[in-house]
């Protein structure tokens, strides 16, 4: 027969046409050109679709086939939400497309302050319900594939190579077509357009199955019901409790789950198109509906009792023979389990990589260098490696479960799962009070109580034990896990989603009521629950003729009079002349924004108009850019504070030399005469006393020795006061050669006192401590003893106290010794302390002892020496510091 | 959509663009709040009747019975019936509040009743 060979063989022409879809749509839409029917109304309705699964192509006829008309509750509830889009999806997909959502869990984490936990918990809670999901599509391709094999004999049909070769597939084909740009709004053209192609695919293939059956086999519309009714499903039985609770249940896991959010959210291009989606997906939901329940009681009456009733779309066509339309419902299937695999894959694999991959992987390059390079392709690649590790992880679900039928009840359990979400989601867009820490204690409680209640019994017997399910934990009777608190007899599934949601939303009330939200958190939940006042329309602004004025005060203040009135003039003249004032339309209002936004920067405009017209759309990147803005300005004003700061610096600094320059100058000035007066003196008293000895002719010995004496003295005094003066000016042009050697610094102060006491008429008392100065010196020793010399002899000069004392004091320091000079006396005045060390200068001009350039020269000598010497102030007298930085301890 | 500075009264998005809420509003914003009404109570009509024929389902096993076909027919009548209200309220909303659905380059409602 070679079935088999054939299907493979349409199976994979039918996956290459999908592919050159994508591409082709993916191509036109990275060119910019894509085609209006791409952004249509209709595909977006058609990619609606990936919500009727494999699990509800088959499982609806195998359902009706058990219970009548309750499959049908799936189908219902999604129809309830669709026609109320008015003020329900119309709001998600605002909220959507303004705070440009990627996926459900950044919608329930952006609403409650951009947490972080809540991210990560609904990722975590929509791979756990989705995963298993993704398995029972595998499933329902390998049953499929097996029916097909059954029929032809000489097939080698393995299913775990099929399963395994579907789901790499699968991973390949959402790898290359939802991951293959980084797009802003995250949209991928190609994955809808294929998504929608499936979507006809999988509606014909059912309509013409219900055709044949109806037509084919039924003989008509009346006969065909009569054979319902005559079937062992004819008659009107149902569960209240489950009917209502699907409903309701399918109708929340329609806006919960991951994959509805990434087509009817996500990939909106229009707003527009839910008016279309409104009444055309319920359509589409009904047709596919339609002929469910004459297939599932048609086969129930012509196929044996053997054969699985999820098959019948596949069976019943097969058995009489139909080859053509079971290939087509064939494909159906496959359709159906492709897309939702696909698109599921795809927003989790967004979840996965944005909220719990890469913020570690940023946390982890935080510490390195700047991270802005190559994030896109990091973002990509852990996409890709997510879409790939969900798909390993739903084809071991499927190998670990056996494919049995265990799988076949997890389309519910991920229902109940998923809509954990909803209390979160309905309560952030409605509710202002919603806060994080409500939202994150109902979804944990929620979940735990689905995990407990739900999935743990339903994965099979040996998760929970036997005596669990029947009496409890620990044999406590009201935690059963089909009969919490009591509530015994009713089905199990309504049991949870009862208990679940129950406690959920209780929760999340409370905890929210309770609770404070942050800053953010209000910021954003007004954002979401007032979105349509944020956001009216693409243009933002509005504003009444009232605020003209205002808006024309606030452009005088920014642009300057002139400039703003020559700008309401020109959109007054545009607006046709009316009034005196231009009105506020939006198109002005974007016009002056963007005027002003050259003076005072684009978020700062954009708040500033919204401040008055009202209605402002400030989302939170404004209020942050507002904020960077901001913080440019401040630092702006502190860098010019910084500067002035310098300047007073600097000219504080010219005021200081400047006065010192003008106290120099006095200096000089009083120098020179000083000087005249110090040459004057011995040059008068020389001449005088020469021309004596000229001009006496008997004068006695002793007079004319005497004469001579005072003479020779005055002279001396010359050579003494010109020595210091080469000396300092030989210093100063570094001139000097220094005799380096090594000596021992008490000799050297030993020689110094004793040089500079010497004729003292009263020597005054030097005190001195000998062990720390004991070190060895390697300096020029001369001019360091000159030094020394001049330091004890000014003290003995100018030293005012009725005992005259000098201590001596040698203490070391890192690497040199510090000696200090300190006497009693009344020391150096402050305001001579600037200027003892500079040339000439004099502290009392009364004690004409020397020239004043004794201490210049020894800051002089010290400089050549690598040393300094400094006044000490506050030490009780006249105190000076020498350091030496060579130093060489004895001893050693 | 805008709020005047000195009354703050919350917008219902019946209104004109602009226009601040009063009691008594012209005759197209008349007709947005009813059709508000409408969308409203689409889902709400559409979930009561379809609750109804729970009704039908008989509390003891002896009792008479639907048969299949009858509640088949109801539940895809009701369907249908929804299907069209959503397409004519979708209809009312192109015609008379163009300004609810944000579309890229939706015609502009500005200078009406100025």
């Amino acid at each position: 027969m070679g079935s088999l060979n054939t299907l493979v063989l349409v199976c994979l022409s039918y996956v290459a046409l999908l592919f050159f879809v994508a591409f082709v749509a993916d191509h036109l839409a990275a060119r910019g050109k894509s085609a209006r029917w791409m952004r249509s109304p209709l595909i977006y309705t058609l990619s609606l679709s990936i919500y009727c699964t494999a699990w509800t192509f088959y499982g609806a006829v195998g359902n009706a086939a058990r219970s009548g008309l309750e499959f049908i509750t799936i189908y219902l509830g999604p129809t309830l939400v669709m026609v109320g889009w008015w003020w329900g999806l119309r709001k998600l997909v605002r909220v959507g497309r303004s705070q440009r959502i990627t996926s459900i869990a950044d919608l329930v984490s952006a609403r409650y302050g951009k947490s972080h936990a809540l991210a990560i918990g609904v990722t975590v809670l929509a791979v756990i319900s989705v995963t298993p999901y993704i398995a029972l599509q595998l499933q329902s391709i390998t049953l499929s594939f097996a029916i097909f094999a059954e029929a032809d004999p000489d097939s080698r049909f393995s299913d775990t190579n099929t399963v395994f070769g579907v789901a790499v597939g699968l991973a390949a084909f959402a790898i290359l077509f939802g991951t293959r740009n980084l797009n802003a709004n995250e949209r991928h053209h190609g994955v809808v357009t294929a998504v929608a192609l499936e979507a006809i695919v999988k509606l014909v293939a059912l309509l013409a199955v219900g055709i044949f059956v109806v037509w084919g086999i039924g003989g008509g519309v009346g006969p065909t019901l009569d054979k319902i009714d005559s079937s062992p499903i004819g008659s009107w039985r149902v569960d209240s409790g489950r009917w209502s609770t699907l409903i309701f249940l399918s109708a929340a896991a329609f806006v919960c789950l991951p994959r509805m959010f990434q087509v009817m959210v996500v990939e909106n291009e229009d707003e527009r198109h839910l008016r279309t989606a409104s009444w055309a997906f319920p359509l589409y939901l009904m047709l596919m509906s339609l002929f469910v329940l004459p297939i599932a009681a048609i086969g129930l009456q012509i196929m044996p009792e053997s054969t699985n009733p999820d098959l019948f779309v596949l069976a019943i066509p097969l058995s009489l023979g139909q080859e053509n339309l079971a290939m087509l419902s064939f494909l159906g299937g496959f359709s159906s389990a492709t897309s939702m695999v696909i698109v599921a894959a795809m927003a989790l694999s967004t979840m996965v990589s944005n909220h719990i991959v890469m913020p570690i992987w940023l946390h982890q390059q935080l510490r390195g260098a700047s991270v802005s390079g190559d994030v896109r392709n990091v973002v990509l690649y852990s996409r890709r490696l997510c879409i790939g590790v969900i798909m390993a992880l739903g084809y071991l679900y499927y190998r670990l479960t056996g494919g049995g039928t265990a799988l076949a009840t997890i389309g519910l359990v991920a229902f109940a799962g998923i809509s954990q979400i909803l209390p979160a989601l309905v309560g952030g867009l409605f509710w202002r009070g919603a806060t994080r820490n409500g939202a994150l204690a109902g979804i944990a409680v929620g979940f735990a109580i689905w995990l407990y209640c739900m999935l743990l019994p339903a994965l099979g017997p040996g998760l929970l034990s036997d005596s669990v399910m029947e009496f409890g934990p620990w044999r406590i009777d009201w935690l059963r896990p089909h009969a919490m608190f009591g509530l015994d007899g009713i089905d199990p599934m309504v049991h949870a989603v009862f208990w679940s949601l129950s406690f959920n939303t209780l929760v999340f009330c409370a905890v929210s009521l309770v609770g404070f939200p942050s800053p953010l958190e209000r910021l954003q939940g007004a954002q979401f629950v007032h979105v349509f006042e944020h956001s009216a329309g693409p243009r933002g602004w509005s504003g009444s003729v009232a605020q003209s004025e205002d808006l024309m005060v606030m452009s005088q203040r920014i642009l300057g009079a002139r400039e703003a009135q020559a700008f309401f003039d020109k959109e007054r003249l545009r607006q046709g002349d009316r009034g005196t004032l231009p009105e506020p339309t939006p198109s002005f209002l974007e016009r002056l924004e963007r005027e002003l936004s050259g003076s005072i920067g684009a978020a700062a405009s954009h708040a500033m108009i919204g401040q008055i017209v009202g209605g402002s759309s400030v989302s939170v990147e404004d209020l942050m850019a507002v904020a960077d803005e901001t913080a440019q300005m401040l630092e702006y004003s502190s860098r010019l504070e910084l500067q002035s700061a310098k300047l007073e610096d600097t000219a504080r600094k010219l005021r200081d030399s400047n006065e010192k320059l003008t106290q120099i100058s006095a200096q000089k000035d009083s120098f020179l005469s000083q000087v005249s007066h110090e040459l004057r003196t011995p040059m008068t008293s020389i001449r005088a006393f020469s021309e004596i000895l000229r001009d006496a002719e008997q004068m006695p010995e002793p007079d004319k020795k005497r004469f001579a004496g005072i003479i020779h003295d005055e002279a001396r005094r010359l050579t003494r006061l010109l020595d210091d003066l080469l000396d300092l000016s030989v210093l100063e042009n570094g001139q000097v050669s220094l005799n380096h050697e090594t000596g021992d610094l008490a000799d050297i102060l030993d020689r110094a006192v004793s040089t500079a006491l010497t004729g003292a008429e009263q020597p005054m008392n030097v005190v001195r401590d000998a062990t720390p100065e004991v070190v060895l010196v390697a300096s020029d020793l001369d001019r360091l003893a000159q030094v020394f010399i001049n330091l004890i002899a000014n003290a003995q000069k100018y030293c005012d106290a009725v005992k005259p004392r000098l201590i001596i004091r040698v203490q070391k320091y890192g690497t040199g010794v510090y000696v200090d000079f300190v006497d009693n006396g009344s020391g150096i005045p402050a305001e001579h302390q600037q200027t003892i060390f500079e040339k000439f200068s004099r502290v009392s001009p009364e004690k004409a002892g020397g020239a004043g350039l004794g201490l210049a020269i020894c800051r002089e000598i010290m400089e050549r020496l690598g040393g300094d010497i400094v006044y000490l102030r506050d030490k009780g007298g006249a105190a000076f510091r020498v350091s030496l930085p060579i130093a060489i301890e004895t001893g050693e | 959509m805008c709020a005047s500075r000195t009354t703050i009264i919350a917008s219902d998005g019946a209104e004109r663009e602009g226009e601040i809420k009063s009691s008594f509003v012209d005759r197209r914003t008349y007709r947005r709040r009813r059709l508000m009404d409408l969308s409203r109570m689409l889902p709400v009509f559409g979930a009561l009747l379809l609750m109804l024929p729970l009704m039908w389902s008989p509390s003891g096993t002896d009792a008479p019975t639907w048969s299949m076909s009858a509640v088949l027919i109801y539940v895809f009548t009701t369907w249908v019936g929804l299907i069209l209200l959503a397409l004519v309220f979708g209809m009312a909303v192109r015609r008379w509040a163009y300004h609810w659905i944000d579309a890229p380059y939706a015609p502009t409602d500005d200078r009406e009743g100025h």
